[in-house]
């Protein structure tokens, strides 16, 4: 466990609190499939891929880097990204007889994030040679 | 739902709640991969218990405890990241996945279903 626990909690619960009320307000994007939750998994993506490849660069024990990594991550990422609510969705897609669209709502979750984690990371590399 | 103050406030608060809990787990949990399992395996219970709560439960208390706090419990960047750093796009890593996926299906499903038979 990190030392000074509280102020990384303090922030993850901050930062946390954030990403969840901009998921909250497009979470209501949809079409055929619900392109909100499926835009904040992937925008979070592409931070957590930034903030993992920008703070490894830092070193090991900076306790700002590290403070910096987990509230951007563990806190902002966490909070706009979500699984409950792509469970959810894809549910209601199967119960609806649309079991081709939760499919792809499945696979998108997943793609889309993967592909967003390895733009941040390039972007990072690329913009903090 | 109207997204006034008091339901952005409360989507605050249920998100920092959530947060707060799955980075407390994390210190719990062996390694990432069960933490993430975890958190979201349970948070989409959370959800589905909520969901199935309908009518009963206000806008107030959805925000709070669907948005909120079962929202910002479960994360889907975590999996990516761990997919791509950890998981190294192994075909291992994909199962693993795959089965977080369907066990959350399953789930939510579930929650929603036991809640609603409860409920009757």
């Amino acid at each position: 466990m990190e030392t000074n626990f509280l102020p990384f909690l303090i922030g993850v619960g901050i930062f946390g609190g954030m990403g969840a009320v901009i998921r909250g307000l497009v979470s209501n994007w949809s079409g055929r499939l619900p392109y909100g939750i499926l835009a904040v998994n992937s925008v979070a993506s592409l931070v957590a891929g930034f903030a993992a490849a920008a703070l490894s660069a830092a070193p090991e024990n900076d306790p700002k880097a590290q403070l910096i990594y987990v509230v951007v991550v563990a806190g902002f990422c966490g909070g706009l990204s979500t699984f409950s609510s792509f469970a959810a969705n894809t549910v209601e897609l199967i119960r609806q007889g649309r079991a081709i669209m939760a499919a792809i709502n499945a696979a998108l979750n997943f793609i889309l994030p993967v592909i967003a984690v390895v733009l941040g990371v390039l972007l990072a590399s690329s913009l903090l040679k | 739902m109207k997204l006034d103050n008091k339901i952005i406030g409360l989507t605050f608060a249920g998100g920092a709640l959530g947060s707060m809990l799955r980075y407390g787990l994390d210190f719990l949990t062996p390694n990432n991969l069960v933490l993430l399992f975890v958190v979201n395996i349970l948070g989409a219970a959370l959800l589905g218990f909520v969901a199935a709560r309908g009518e009963k439960f206000t806008d107030a208390a959805r925000s709070f405890w669907g948005t909120g706090v079962a929202g910002g419990f479960t994360t889907m960047s975590a999996v990516a990241l761990w997919f791509a750093v950890e998981g190294a796009f192994a075909q291992w890593a994909f199962s693993m996945v795959a089965t977080m996926f369907i066990l959350g299906l399953l789930a939510y499903f579930g929650a929603h279903k036991l809640t609603q038979k409860l409920s009757r």
